[in-house]
């Protein structure tokens, strides 16, 4: 761990400090970050910040602002154009299982968003049952997390669709299926939805899949129109979801970082690597892409589950094997997912028992000495909406409704979508109050941050620069020998070299004591769980 | 801000700073029947770089200069000098490759284009630097150089935008975070009287008026002078918020800051996009002004599929905007403009929009719109990409004293990567 001397941070406000706290986190702190070794992305499943942490004062329903601590941004009712009344107010929903499962694919999004109306929410369920909160009780660790650590308002996801391009997103910046070429023009294009071959739910696609799946992708133009044929991968037909452009990974390959991807199973929508034909997949010879080397960069760092290893994340961390930059994606049924065979309610307990991992690890770092628990960042957010109502429009919308020919650029037709929650947790995240204790960081607060949206919005591409920037790579640079830009080079947060992306969550510039997260399943129920392995599949029309 | 090629302009730079406003001039119109496109050069191959999200500036023996984001020797961008030779002709050469130091702490990346001075300094910005804070960079004429050129960072802090000189040699430009972490417009001030370091002033710093930031946050594109010293510009976000404008994070400003003298500076918000139905949304780029003081640019969004638009002062000091032109919904005509607009010796107005134009492709137009009295304006496609001419142009154009337009594209072309295209009358 090193901490640069110098520091930038913003004295608080009359209004913070009236709050009985003595310093607070700001952007543009570039020069005054913690440098970690570790980085965990934990990437959950299909929420919105109003859906998630909606519970928090049930008894105020339809009554407005819904603070579950001084400055968030939560509302527990939304705009409805076909409601009568024009609103309609949340209903109580539990974590799971919860048989609404609402639509959340790229034609969801536009219903929904309306032009910027935000009010045409599952304009076609009975009861616009799109319009939920999560019972508090059911999800106490995440709002556990989120006051005593960081919080963030304004967490966007960057593409307007579901799982698979939402992973993509996460591991790549793009969804597109290739990075650049001179022959065609699909570097502008986004896979936009799911994998599709009617209803064969296998596990079976992306490189590593059998094309006689007929898996196939549907693409989104610039202008924001689908396409079910477009990209046709060497090789494969009828859209295959195979495809080839750098990634994260690659970067992280190049400057001798380590890294790890785990997923509940191969040749799934969650499991990004999959997609990827430089990665090359499987661990089944008879189905490995002709380039997969045994002990590559997919072998060597895309973990899957086991029947006897559900969550082998914890083990690396018990082995003092937390590789430098980590994505965790959860089994299904501690992922959140909604749907009344998806998840089981216990995701909050993972995610708690993960940054309890992390907390108490007697680990050490070879290289520094450091403790795990000063020498990590968590990063906890959800790959999409779910199509949950949130009330908060994207930042900006490069497509319009009904879709037209807009522009060429990155993300056009695609980008930005609805918030998603997201946590951060680390030793140096959380304000520190004139008591000597500590309380939550919220990014973007209503109050100390009113009305300023810069820099505090953040997307998937603010993950992506965040880490490049710790690991002293320039940020944007996924694409950047092939001379086209991804997501990390369009974080919101950084804006062409003036923030730091992320910068604001690691104010505190001492670390502080961990403060073990309540959780009431234990370990060994995620990483031996008696149902074994579940990943969504290869298709997840409703993941 | 895109310059005349002209003689002036590197005999004072204050005739640099107003040429672009001398467009009332009545001078015969451009003949644009039969008009040529040509690429210049096309990147993406071998060490070069790619991917041109800016314009490029010329010389007075007619050389462009410009930066490509990435590739390179290092993978990290370039700045490149296009030399014209004979038989039309162009040949590359690549002034410097970023991240050739430990680390890139002479840059990476570079989003924005350059800025040349009386003397044929090149200045510009990237990311990179020391812990990701950014870069501005000079590049001077240098004989005892192998190169030609020496390249040197003169301050260290983040600006994704290009810069402009004032007379004096002082570069203005969106740097730095100003007083409310919401960016600021400021003035790098060139080193004087034995001091060897250029100094930050800043001029404004944005989202002063809560709640909303309706002053605008942040300023993102180049600014550009008038003829009484007064510096115009745009912010990407801020202004009118949700629900005038579809986007939690405003529409943008444009707004002016007004020269009072004794280097102090009025800020003035002249337009708050999403103000009504059909009006802009989202400006992209910066603006320029005419010689009479009117302010033109263009918005990604709003419209059907972005706008032109104009501002003009009112005799009661109040800022009026007009649609010059609805980029229309079906595509052929283009939509989406990322790049400003650029006035000939005419007063027509030629720009870039990436997107629509060839159905094959959609991949951008050039444009050019012509006073048709009465405040109209006549809207001409000059040229539609097809990927292996050019992809995406996000830039404004480049005209010479000649009335040839000179742009680029960030992808396409024969190496895909982008190219530089000059179009002859």
């Amino acid at each position: 761990m090193r901490i640069a001397a110098k520091s930038s941070f913003v004295v608080l406000s009359d209004v913070a400090l009236s709050l009985g706290s003595l310093t607070a986190t700001a952007g543009w702190a570039q020069g005054s970050l913690p440098v970690f070794d570790h980085i965990v992305v934990i990437f959950q499943e299909n929420r919105t910040p109003d859906n998630l942490f909606g519970g928090a004062i049930s008894t105020t329903l339809c009554n407005g602002q819904d603070d579950f601590e001084p400055g968030v941004y939560i509302q527990n009712w939304g705009a409805n154009k076909n409601a009568s009344g024009g609103k309609t107010c949340f209903a109580a929903h539990p974590l799971g299982p919860d048989p609404i499962n609402p639509g959340h694919f790229h034609g969801n999004f536009t219903d929904m968003w309306d032009s910027g109306h935000m009010d045409n929410a599952c304009p076609k369920s009975t009861d616009f049952n799109c319009y939920a909160f999560v019972q508090k009780s059911d999800v106490q660790p995440y709002f556990d997390i989120a006051t005593n650590y960081g919080f963030a308002n304004y967490m966007f996801q960057t593409n307007e669709g579901p799982s698979f391009p939402a992973h993509q997103f996460i591991f790549s910046g793009t969804s597109a299926p290739i990075g650049i070429n001179a022959q065609n023009n699909f570097h502008d294009w986004f896979a936009g939805d799911n994998p599709d071959d009617g209803n064969n739910f296998g596990t079976d696609t992306g490189c590593s899949g059998d094309p006689s799946s007929q898996d196939f992708e549907n693409g989104i133009n610039p202008g924001g129109h689908i396409f079910d044929s477009w990209y046709d991968p060497p090789g494969f037909s009828f859209s295959f979801p195979c495809y080839e452009h750098a990634t994260l990974s690659d970067l992280l390959d190049q400057n001798h970082i380590g890294w790890k991807y785990y997923a509940p199973e191969e040749g799934s929508i969650w499991t990004a690597p999959t997609a990827i034909s430089h990665l090359c997949g499987p661990l089944t010879p008879a189905r490995r892409c002709s380039n997969f080397q045994p002990g590559g960069t997919y072998a060597g760092n895309v973990s899957f589950e086991g029947p006897n290893n559900t969550a082998p994340v914890f083990g690396d961390i018990g082995t003092c094997n937390l590789a430098a930059v980590s994505w965790v994606i959860p089994d299904m049924k501690w992922s959140d997912h909604p749907g009344a065979s998806d998840n089981n309610g216990s995701g909050p307990d993972y995610v708690g028992n993960l940054v309890n991992a992390i907390g108490n690890s007697t680990c050490t770092n070879k290289s520094d000495g450091k403790s795990y628990w000063n020498s990590t960042a968590i990063i906890i957010t959800w790959d999409d909406w779910g199509g949950w109502y949130d009330h908060v429009p994207p930042y900006e919308v490069l497509v319009n409704n009904p879709p037209m020919q807009n522009c060429s650029g990155f993300g056009c037709g695609y980008v930005s979508g609805f918030r998603v929650p997201m946590l951060v947790v680390s030793a140096y995240t959380g304000v520190l109050n004139q008591n000597g204790t500590y309380s939550g960081y919220v990014s973007g607060n209503t109050i100390t941050q009113g009305g300023k949206v810069f820099p505090y919005i953040h997307d998937f591409g603010s993950i992506l620069a965040f880490i490049e920037n710790n690991f002293g790579i320039p940020i944007g640079s996924i694409n950047a020998q092939n001379r086209y830009p991804f997501a990390d080079n369009f974080a919101p947060d950084w804006q062409n070299g003036k923030n730091i992306p992320l910068s604001d969550f690691f104010g505190l510039t001492t670390p502080r004591t961990f403060v073990p997260i309540t959780v009431s399943h234990p370990v060994s129920y995620f990483t031996n769980n008696s149902a074994g392995p579940q990943g969504p599949g290869d298709e997840g029309a409703e993941e | 801000m895109i310059w005349y090629r002209s003689n002036r302009f590197l005999r004072r730079v204050k005739d640099e700073v107003l040429a672009v406003f001398v467009v009332g001039l009545v001078l015969a119109p451009v003949s644009w029947a039969g008009a040529g496109y040509k690429v210049l050069h096309a990147f993406g191959k071998g060490n070069d770089g790619g991917g041109l999200f800016d314009s490029v500036v010329v010389d007075t023996k007619g050389n462009l200069y410009g930066t490509a984001w990435g590739g390179g020797a290092y993978g990290y961008g370039t700045v490149f000098e296009l030399t014209p030779g004979t038989g039309g002709r162009w040949t590359e050469t690549i002034l410097h490759n970023f991240c050739s130091q430990p680390h890139c702490v002479d840059g990476a990346l570079p989003f924005a284009g350059l800025v040349l001075d009386v003397a044929g300094n090149l200045y510009g910005t990237a990311g990179g630097g020391v812990q990701n804070s950014g870069v501005i960079f000079e590049l001077s004429p240098d004989s005892s150089s192998g190169s030609g050129w020496k390249f040197q960072i003169i301050y260290g802090s983040g600006s994704g935008s290009n810069l402009i000189l004032d007379k004096a040699g002082n570069l203005y430009g969106p740097i730095g975070p100003g007083k409310h972490d919401a960016g600021a417009v400021s003035e790098l001030v060139r080193p004087s009287g034995g001091e060897s370091r250029w100094k930050e002033k800043v001029l404004y710093s944005f989202c002063s008026q809560q709640p909303g930031c309706r002053d605008g946050e942040p300023p993102e594109w180049n600014v550009a002078w008038d003829a009484a010293g007064n510096l115009y510009g745009t912010t990407k976000f801020g202004g009118n918020g949700s629900p005038a404008c579809p986007g939690s994070a405003g529409c943008g400003v444009v707004y002016q800051l007004e020269a009072l003298g004794g280097g102090k500076w009025k800020h003035l918000v002249l337009h708050r996009f999403a103000a009504f139905s059909g009006d802009g949304q989202l400006p992209y780029a910066g603006v320029v002004a005419d010689s009479k003081g009117n302010i033109y640019g263009t918005t990604l969004q709003g419209g059907k599929s972005g706008t032109v638009f104009k501002l003009a002062r009112q005799p009661d000091g109040d800022w009026k905007e007009t649609i010059l032109y609805d980029f229309p919904n079906s595509g052929r005509s283009g939509g989406g403009p990322m790049g400003g607009v650029t006035f000939d010796r005419s007063g027509n107005l030629y720009g870039t929009a990436s997107g629509g134009g060839d159905p094959s492709c959609q991949c951008g137009v050039v444009f050019k719109m012509t006073p048709a009295g009465k405040g109209k304006w006549n809207y001409t496609v000059l040229h539609r990409f097809r990927g292996t001419d050019g992809w995406s142009p996000e830039a404004s154009l480049l005209v010479d004293d000649k009335g040839n337009l000179y742009g680029t594209t960030v992808a396409g072309g024969a190496g895909g990567a982008g190219v530089v295209f000059e179009i002859t009358p």
